[in-house]
């Protein structure tokens, strides 16, 4: 559905891009996460051929969007991550003119915002004014206004941001209704633990490029995340675990340590004894399933140049 | 059939019942008081309209205009309206006509109450016939549509050049649509007075009615392509170009042929294309994004694209350069005498070291906008202009070193000296410009 090959892109006195190269399948929902400036959001623009890169090619449902920019735009939906709504007209007139903007004619066009308002879970709020909704209303009706002419693929930017807690809850499981109904989705997003509720695979993004692109079903196989908590941390254990190899740390909390390692139980176990042996005051041994958030993590630090 | 969606999209907003209510009650009330003033549909209430409308659609329809894509852009709807798939044209007059709809709903108004004056009184010297009414309700309307589509137009080019963010004042584009309209109203009384263009006699408002569309028209296009350019659609300069030779031959209709040069009509239609191309060409320096991604864009398609898509990418003030260059080898070839069209002396090789100079000039431009740190660019490169153009030559002149000076004013009638000198500055400034942006290059892609 998606495909991205060689883009780069450059502001002036930056590359935002480099040599990126991507693919999506149909109803995959990808997340595409990074820290601040790694490009996400360049890239995404790109992709609705809202900017124009340097290099590249971009395919999004067999449309060459560098060549035929405004083609794509009947394929796709793009919501930015700081968008805005025409506060004085009603929900409904928002989508009947985003309705018609996209071609939509006059018949169909009641149908359409009918449709779209009923998949957002707007139906009761057609006549209310846009600028009168909450937040996390506007965000439906704004996530209503990018799907209105039923697009192939739906690109969101952060769309999670400051949403209250039910509210992310219920955008998750609208993505997974999306999806559920053919759409293909990329979202951007800082929030890990939510993306990790819908999204079937992760594209991690830093300095302009995609150092990890995986599917997340493939991602527990090879090492899990090993939880150990002390009675006092005096940071000596931190500077242990980074000396061996075979052990990633990925976050000290407190006296809480987080690392990737091994999912054999007797290699967990030798590595147990090793840490008491030296005298360390565990006091909990816990393993657990590999989070995006540590998938994440795990590969920023091995990224870290050496000190 | 259905109405361009941004248009209706501008009509809920901006003519709800309140507005088409209030605006009414508003203007009777002031005429009214007109009325009361100077009597019932009298010259008072004609000139009240006629300043009523200057108001509505002049003043506050360039306001408006000159915010229309800088308010979408401000309040973050300028991308989900590029997301949609309303074409350049109808997004162009959705916007121009939308976006000052409930202004030319009062203006109109005036227009009718002025019609009705004119019909009623002698306002302006004489009854006026229909017609009459009828081409100074063109007028009106005109000089509106002008002031609007200006200000839309330089809003657009602030939108294209810097102010993606919307951060930037649209008070520039509003007080030149006013200026052009104040030009222009004045015409809207009327007047016996003709007007002689291409040695052929024209009624005055006749002739201003056709300017007025000449001018609209070319401001309504210039919009048109912006906004191509904003939706993703390549433009070639084919209708640029057509624009730069379309400009002076409405000029040259003014200018009498000089019989005393022995110059004929092409002589002097050459001659003009030459000095407005030469002073577009630094509007177009200064409005048009000067970033190294432009160039590097069109460095791109040079070495791996192909004719078309060079031509997608060239800077207008590229294509006017190179409009010059031809114009140049015409006037060489014609041999036109030396003289420009104030009638000055003016050496031959003048005409090839302005030439210079203007490419000596954009690569100042181009120098300091291609710097890591390109805020105020173009005001530093106009500080230096003004220094090699204004105060190095006057240095020279009062040490009696004339010869030195001529090599920094290109009108001089030192004419070797100022082509060999802007050769010299020319070649100096585009090295430097190159090397910048190359430096810049590699460190980018480092």
């Amino acid at each position: 559905m998606i495909e991205v090959k060689n883009l780069f892109f450059e502001y002036p006195g930056k590359l935002a891009l480099r040599d990126v190269s991507l693919k999506a399948r149909k109803s995959e929902i990808t997340a595409l996460t990074g820290p601040n400036g790694a490009g996400k959001t360049t890239l995404l623009r790109s992709l609705a051929a809202l900017e124009q890169p340097i290099s590249g090619s971009i395919r999004v449902a067999g449309i060459d969007i560098i060549a035929q920019p405004r083609l794509c735009h009947e394929k796709v939906g793009y919501l930015a991550d700081f968008f805005g709504l025409y506060g004085d007209l009603t929900v409904e007139q928002c989508l009947l003119y985003m309705a018609h903007s996209h071609g939509i004619t006059e018949d169909a066009g009641p149908d359409a915002v009918k449709r779209a308002a009923a998949r957002l879970h707007i139906e009761d709020r057609l006549k209310q004014r846009a600028g009168t909704l909450s937040r996390g209303l506007s965000q439906r009706l704004a996530i209503a206004q990018a799907i209105i002419h039923e697009p192939a693929v739906l690109m969101l930017d952060e769309p999670a941001s400051g949403l209250d807690p039910e509210a992310r809850s219920q955008l998750s499981a609208m993505f997974r209704e999306l999806s559920a109904q053919g759409i293909t989705l990329i979202v951007s997003s800082h929030i890990l633990a939510e993306l990790e509720e819908y999204c079937t695979s992760m594209v991690i993004m830093n300095n302009g490029e995609i150092t990890e692109h995986r599917h997340i079903d493939t991602m527990p196989d090879q090492q899990c995340i090993i939880d150990i908590s002390l009675s006092h941390n005096d940071g000596s254990l931190a500077v242990f675990l980074e000396a061996r190899p075979d052990i990633s740390l990925l976050k000290t909390e407190g006296a809480t340590l987080s690392f990737a390692f091994s999912p054999e139980r007797a290699q967990q176990a030798r590595l147990l004894e090793t840490i008491v042996s030296h005298q360390f005051p565990v006091c909990r041994f816990a393993e657990r399933k590999a989070s995006l958030q540590d998938a994440y993590l795990s590969r920023f630090k091995t990224q870290e140049p050496a000190t | 059939m259905r109405l361009n969606p941004e248009f209706q999209r501008n009509i809920w907003l901006e003519l709800t019942p309140h507005r088409l209510l209030g605006m009414p009650i508003v203007l009777g009330a002031i005429f009214l008081i007109a009325h009361l003033v100077t009597g019932l549909f009298s010259e008072g209430t004609a000139s009240t309209a006629v300043f009523l409308f200057f108001i509505l659609t002049v003043i506050w329809g360039s306001k408006l205009s000159s915010e229309a894509i800088r308010s979408e852009i401000r309040d973050k709807t300028w991308d989900s309206q590029r997301m949609t798939t309303i074409g350049p044209w109808s997004m162009s007059w959705g916007k121009l006509l939308g976006s000052t709809i409930f202004t030319w709903y009062g203006g109109l108004l005036c227009i009718a109450v002025l019609t009705v004056s004119s019909s009623n009184t002698s306002a302006f010297g004489s009854y006026l016939s229909v017609p009459d009414n009828l081409q100074r309700a063109c007028i009106l309307v005109l000089t509106g549509l002008l002031a609007q589509s200006t200000a839309l137009y330089m809003d657009m080019v602030r939108t294209a050049g810097r102010g993606q963010t919307g951060g930037y004042s649209s008070t520039p584009g509003m007080l030149l649509g006013i200026i052009l309209a104040l030009i222009f109203i004045q015409y809207a009384i009327p007047s016996e007075s003709t007007i002689e263009w291409f040695g052929q006699i024209y009624n005055q408002a006749s002739f201003i009615i056709f300017t007025l569309v000449f001018f609209s028209g070319w401001a309504v296009i210039g919009i048109y392509r912006l906004m191509r350019r904003e939706l993703q659609v390549a433009n070639t300069p084919i209708v640029w170009l057509l624009f730069l030779i379309i400009l002076p031959g409405f000029i040259n209709g003014f200018i009498e042929e000089s019989s005393a040069y022995g110059m004929e009509r092409l002589d002097t239609y050459l001659l003009t294309i030459y000095f407005t191309t030469g002073l577009i060409i630094y509007f177009t320096i200064l409005a048009e994004p000067k970033d190294p991604v432009t160039f590097r864009r069109l460095a791109f398609q040079m070495r791996h694209g192909g004719g078309k898509k060079i031509l997608h990418h060239m800077p207008g003030w590229l294509s006017g350069l190179l409009l010059l260059g031809l114009v140049i080898i015409a006037i060489h070839i014609r041999d036109i005498p030396a003289v420009n069209l104030l009638s000055e002396p003016f050496i031959y090789p003048g005409f090839f070291a302005v030439f210079l100079f203007i490419i000596r000039d954009i690569c100042i431009f181009l120098f300091f906008n291609f710097s890591s740190r390109p805020k105020r660019a173009d005001t530093v490169s106009l500080i230096y202009l003004f220094l090699l153009y204004m105060i190095i030559p006057l240095i020279f002149s009062l040490l009696e070193a004339e010869q030195l000076s001529a090599a920094f004013t290109p009108w001089n009638t030192q004419g070797s000296i100022t082509v060999i000198s802007g050769l010299i500055q020319s070649g100096v400034m585009a090295y430097l410009a190159y090397r910048r942006w190359n430096t810049l290059s590699i460190s980018i892609q480092a």
